[in-house]
């Protein structure tokens, strides 16, 4: 017997959490978290992200700092910003997460052994 | 009003009201009516079916038995309904009444004098104050049956523990619920009414239609707590919305959501009118509210942990900052 289940409801959840009193500045602890929650698939790929302004207004921070923070997932790949369709996460965004990392750690260890920026940028070149 | 004060004004108050507002004009115009009165009209407001007074009286008269035993059974009922049946039976059965109530009213005032049925006319405001008036009706009703007592929901839940939040930190929860059923539904409602528009009557499929555009208001809904409390958002364009500000919550917490116990799926009930709504997708984990002045709302969504843990962590805070002011 073939048993045909059909997926009637579909939840998708996430908790969002920032400290107003830690160092760390707010639009990065946000980014932060939506890289986190790409990586463990908290975030699913394709979702759709709640709007900036209700994010802001939950979380008591300015829409600039939300925006901030999407523009920045954006630039790493992680994130699609359409006007007027909100933000999903994009297509590929779990394996860009990786690879954002180890982009992160290779800066910052290079620059722990004092390379500057156009040698860091060589060294990726090198390899292409 | 002690309870039984209010059991009398459902069982037989209300009851009362209904069937004067029918009867009175009724007997009043009795002997100016003509020997058969209209009894149907169709789309264009001509009557088209007719009765003797006493048909319609007999006919008006078990469909008020029907709707007034309804309030009867909750209002002098012993036993104890499960928490959101009570109301709906009453405003059911106060509605029907209030209809029947109605039409014997509308026929009596309304072709009182006439030398024959086919003279009758339908006066749009009398629709309206017909079907205004027994809404006010059935609300009244359903309003005094959610305060009689009733069963206790069987699964109370657990008050989850607060967060461990720093003073600056902030916390916002989001779920969002897809379902397919509304959309089925909708496309099945919507297939209906373009049917029936094409066979039939017109103003059945423009209902039938916007029936079929508000089943879909289901299909998607996003559920965000906060600082603010819990809102949640219908459709697509996530309007409507319903909101339970933090104030106005004592706890939260995660329960199994069994529909039966809520009246079924969709939105149920009223806050206002029984005391208690649901926002039911499926069967399974929801969330709680226990709101302070009593009334109880309820919404399915997966982890309901994490929006009780948070909405409790933020009615302990606001109770803190109203403490210190």
């Amino acid at each position: 017997m073939i048993a045909i289940k059909i997926v009637l409801v579909i939840i998708e959840h996430m908790l969002w959490r920032i400290d107003t009193q830690s160092p760390q500045p707010l639009h990065e602890q946000l980014a932060g978290q939506i890289r986190h929650g790409i990586a463990t698939g908290e975030l699913a790929e394709g979702e759709k992200l709640p709007p900036a302004r209700d994010l802001a207004a939950g979380l008591k921070v300015n829409m600039h700092t939300v925006l901030r923070a999407f523009q920045t997932l954006r630039d790493e790949g992680l994130l699609e910003v359409r006007r007027g369709r909100g933000t999903t996460v994009a297509a590929d965004a779990k394996s860009n997460t990786r690879h954002v990392e180890l982009a992160r750690r290779l800066v910052s260890e290079a620059r722990r052994a004092g390379l500057g920026n156009r040698e860091i940028i060589r060294l990726v070149e090198v390899q292409l | 009003m002690n309870e039984w004060a209010r059991r009398l004004a459902l069982g037989a108050g209300i009851p009362l009201a209904i069937v004067a507002a029918g009867l009175v004009p009724y007997l009043a115009f009795r002997s100016d009516l003509p020997e058969r009165v209209a009894s149907h009209y169709g789309v264009s407001g001509q009557p088209d079916g007719s009765m003797t007074p006493e048909q319609l009286l007999l006919v008006v008269g078990v469909m008020m038995v029907l709707g007034l035993g309804m309030c009867a059974v909750v209002a002098l009922g012993r036993h104890r309904f499960q928490p959101m049946v009570a109301p709906a039976m009453s405003f059911i059965g106060a509605f029907i009444a209030g209809l029947a109530a109605g039409i014997l009213a509308m026929t009596a005032i309304g072709q009182r004098g006439l030398e024959q049925w086919q003279d009758a006319t339908l006066s749009p405001w009398a629709l309206i104050l017909w079907v205004g008036g027994s809404l006010i009706a059935g609300a009244a009703a359903a309003r005094i049956a959610s305060t009689l007592p009733s069963d206790d929901l069987d699964d109370a839940g657990d008050i989850p523990p607060v967060m461990d939040l720093a003073p600056g930190e902030q916390v916002f929860s989001t779920a969002t619920v897809s379902a397919r059923w509304p959309l089925m539904l909708g496309l099945v409602n919507l297939i209906l009414a373009l049917v029936v528009t094409a066979l039939a009557e017109p103003w059945i499929g423009m209902f039938l239609m916007l029936a079929a555009i508000a089943v879909t208001t289901f299909s998607r809904i996003r559920v965000t707590a906060d600082h603010t409390g819990l809102t949640v958002r219908y459709g697509f364009l996530g309007w409507p919305r319903t909101s339970v500000p933090i104030h106005r919550i004592a706890t939260a917490r995660a329960i199994e959501v069994r529909p039966s116990e809520w009246g079924g799926w969709g939105y149920r009930g009223n806050l206002t009118l029984m005391n208690r709504a649901a926002v039911v997708l499926r069967a399974g984990p929801g969330l709680r509210l226990d709101l302070k002045d009593g009334k109880i709302f309820a919404i399915t969504i997966d982890t309901p942990e994490t929006p009780a843990q948070l909405l409790n962590t933020e009615t302990s805070r606001l109770e803190r900052t109203q403490g210190h002011a």
